[in-house]
């Protein structure tokens, strides 16, 4: 016998939280401007349409890198934190404490980048922050690191929030993920979509920035002690165990807006099923193992773990094309939904994190990844699914959360246009990405062949297209927060 | 390869447009929504076996090609040698001939780097990383004589784009008459 939760006494974000969730989502709007500007400069430089000398363009690759893991964490814990905390207290206060964090965390990494030189990727792949080729001190790298490591710490302790406030309202991490139910014990509660999305994206956020942080500690130890060293191979696979997992982390975090939003634009319920809850099952352990196959050209590794990360990288699309997205589309098919700037961003999230794990699963192939790997195909599978699925997640969730109740939406006007141009521009800048890669154009090169400069320059075309539409959207959810904030004391 | 995925990836994003855009064009007409579940979840029962079935046969075929297999095949080799460095290659034997499978040996001095071998065309044909305190072995036989370029391809610092060199592979006659290369399989390692 199971049943199905309803509110458990909460009711949404306190004060607190709201005022940091509208606080923390203009931060994101911000620097999402910012390091799109930065990107559309590199494009820009590999074209051939601008010089920029090498040094800054690493440091360019490097803040873009950085800040826009940075600002997916801080979106994603924001939007999921809005929604799970309809289903359970949780303090607000810290996501007060996280914002700080965040701050003083990115003043240090600015400062590591444009002041001491750090240009050794958001990757940190040691032992590259301590042997730099003399271009930045151990000093730079040393404040990079620990910019980000508090950044992680901000983001780690709303996510042990967001846990205790699970474990204390349904029992456990486990049920939460509602395996009771799929398990069919006796009297299990069957919890919320976003209850199980919250619980895997907290499960496997703080897990990932354990090992991140090991990983930061034992290289800000190396910096300060350079005789003190440790495997460069296992280093590999613990930053992309904790790279791999919180990138992706981020949308698993921010699609409880989609499980949230779309039913109530459709008028339809999307309900928690067995298949659901087991789907949910495999991706918290899938996320956690596939990292892998961004060490499929280590060949030191051993060969069953790459075979594993093959097979576990396909089986991991399952959840997201077969449930989520395939669940969203049924939701939405023939249901009367209503067209506005927040239905239709959150349905071309759908699209873009689905269509986002084609080319991902592609180069998750071993024979494909030898010709593909680090060539610009891995910059457009991720840009793919970020750009087109998490972003447009937290700017549907922007718009969602600042309309004009009671008088209708205000955005349903500019939709016709605004979100598909974004789209579509869109939708040609991880094109030039993906065609880049499957002409071998290498990733991170600040200076590109002639050959290859037809695809820089014309992402730097679409890039720009996108970052116009991407303010548009920043400035109208900016113009309309104080009024939100307003009706919300 | 980077055909077959470019085109892989273009058919089946083509086709997950394609539904979208249908969803939406249809989205304004109101059907009840057991009926359109009912048939969701049959064609998500179809998709779920689909992608199964298209996964064991994909997986089957294309792991019995993978790069780590082959470094272990046995038979002669023309042995290569490559250390990395910040930043340039050490590459000790760039004269190869075609036919031969060659055996790179490659490693790093300093930081992490990607060994990748580039054809006359540009067209990435193999590659590995090489890592400090690890020896990464890349076997790859070449088919066509000429110059391949050796581009970085993990990022590793600065001059990360001007860590290029070149090999050069010469068909099995002509490296014997003009004296480079190495056609009799020197090692059989």
């Amino acid at each position: 016998m199971s049943t199905q939760t309803t509110n458990a006494g909460a009711h949404g974000p306190d004060p607190v939280a709201r005022r940091m969730i509208a606080a923390n989502l203009a931060v994101v709007g911000l620097v999402l401007l910012l390091m799109m500007l930065f990107g559309i400069l590199m494009r820009m430089a590999q074209g051939g349409w601008l010089t920029i000398n090498d040094d800054l363009f690493y440091q360019f690759l490097t803040i873009h890198g950085t800040g826009m893991v940075g600002l997916a964490a801080l979106g994603g814990v924001s939007v999921m934190w809005n929604f799970a905390s309809h289903y359970m207290q949780v303090n607000g206060k810290v996501l007060v404490a996280n914002f700080f964090l965040f701050l003083i965390g990115v003043v240090l990494i600015l400062a590591a980048i444009f002041w001491g030189g750090y240009g050794g990727a958001w990757t940190f792949l040691y032992p590259l922050p301590a042997i730099s080729g003399g271009i930045w001190s151990a000093g730079a790298a040393f404040w990079y690191l620990l910019g980000l490591l508090l950044v992680g710490v901000g983001i780690l302790l709303v996510c042990l929030e967001l846990g205790r406030g699970i474990i204390t309202t349904f029992g456990g991490l486990a049920s939460g993920l509602g395996w009771p139910y799929l398990f069919g014990m006796k009297n299990a509660v069957v919890p919320p979509k976003v209850i199980v999305a919250t619980s895997m994206s907290v499960i496997v956020t703080t897990l990932a920035i354990i090992g991140g942080a090991v990983v930061i500690v034992l290289s800000l130890v190396n910096l300060m002690v350079p005789s003190f060293a440790f495997d460069p191979l296992w280093a590999k696979n613990i930053i992309y165990f904790f790279g791999h997992t919180i990138i992706n982390a981020t949308i698993y975090m921010t699609v409880t807006a989609v499980y949230s939003i779309l039913p109530e634009y459709t008028n339809r319920p999307w309900q928690t099923s067995k298949i659901f809850v087991a789907s949910w099952m495999g991706s918290t352990i899938m996320v956690l193992v596939i990292f892998p196959h961004h060490l499929l050209m280590d060949f030191a590794m051993p060969t069953w773990a790459m075979v594993m990360a093959q097979i576990l990288s396909y089986t991991n699309s399952f959840p997201v094309m077969i449930v989520t997205g395939f669940g969203a589309v049924a939701l939405v098919h023939r249901s009367g939904i209503r067209w506005d700037m927040a239905s239709g961003l959150l349905f071309l999230s759908v699209f873009g994190w689905m269509a986002g794990v084609v080319p991902a699963v592609i180069d998750a192939t071993i024979v494909v990844n030898s010709v593909m790997h680090n060539t610009l195909w891995v910059p457009g599978h991720f840009h793919f699914y970020l750009l087109l699925g998490m972003i447009p997640m937290v700017l549907g969730f922007m718009f969602h959360s600042t309309r004009d109740r009671g008088e209708g939406t205000v955005g349903h006007v500019s939709v016709k246009w605004m979100v598909p141009v974004y789209a579509v521009a869109g939708l040609g800048f991880v094109t030039m990405f993906l065609l880049g890669g499957a002409n071998s154009v290498p990733r991170r090169w600040a200076v590109h062949l002639a050959e290859w400069m037809v695809y820089d320059q014309w992402a730097a075309v679409f890039a720009i297209i996108v970052t116009l539409m991407a303010t548009l959207f920043v400035l109208r959810y900016l113009a309309r927060l104080p009024r939100y904030l307003a009706a919300t004391d | 390869m980077q055909e077959l995925a470019w085109y892989v990836t273009l058919v089946v994003v083509a086709v997950i447009i394609v539904i979208f855009l249908r969803v939406v064009a249809l989205s304004r007409t109101v059907v009840e929504h057991d009926t359109v579940q009912g048939t969701a979840s049959r064609l998500r029962v179809g998709l779920f076996w689909g992608l199964i079935i298209l996964g064991v046969i994909v997986a089957a075929f294309s792991l019995r090609g993978i790069p780590q297999l082959a470094a272990r095949a046995g038979g002669d080799v023309q042995v290569v040698n490559v250390d990395s460095m910040q930043w340039s290659w050490d590459i000790d034997e760039p004269e190869l001939v075609t036919g031969v499978p060659v055996e790179f040996r490659v490693s790093s001095s300093d930081v992490n780097h990607g060994f990748g071998i580039y054809d006359p065309e540009l067209r990435i044909v193999a590659q590995v990383q090489a890592m400090p305190g690890y020896v990464n072995v890349l076997r790859h036989t070449f088919d066509e004589p000429g110059e391949y370029q050796i581009m970085c391809l993990e990022y590793c610092g600065v001059n990360h784009h001007n860590m290029v060199d070149s090999i050069f592979v010469d068909l099995p006659g002509d490296a014997a008459a003009d004296g480079t290369g190495d056609d009799t399989g020197a090692d059989a390692s």
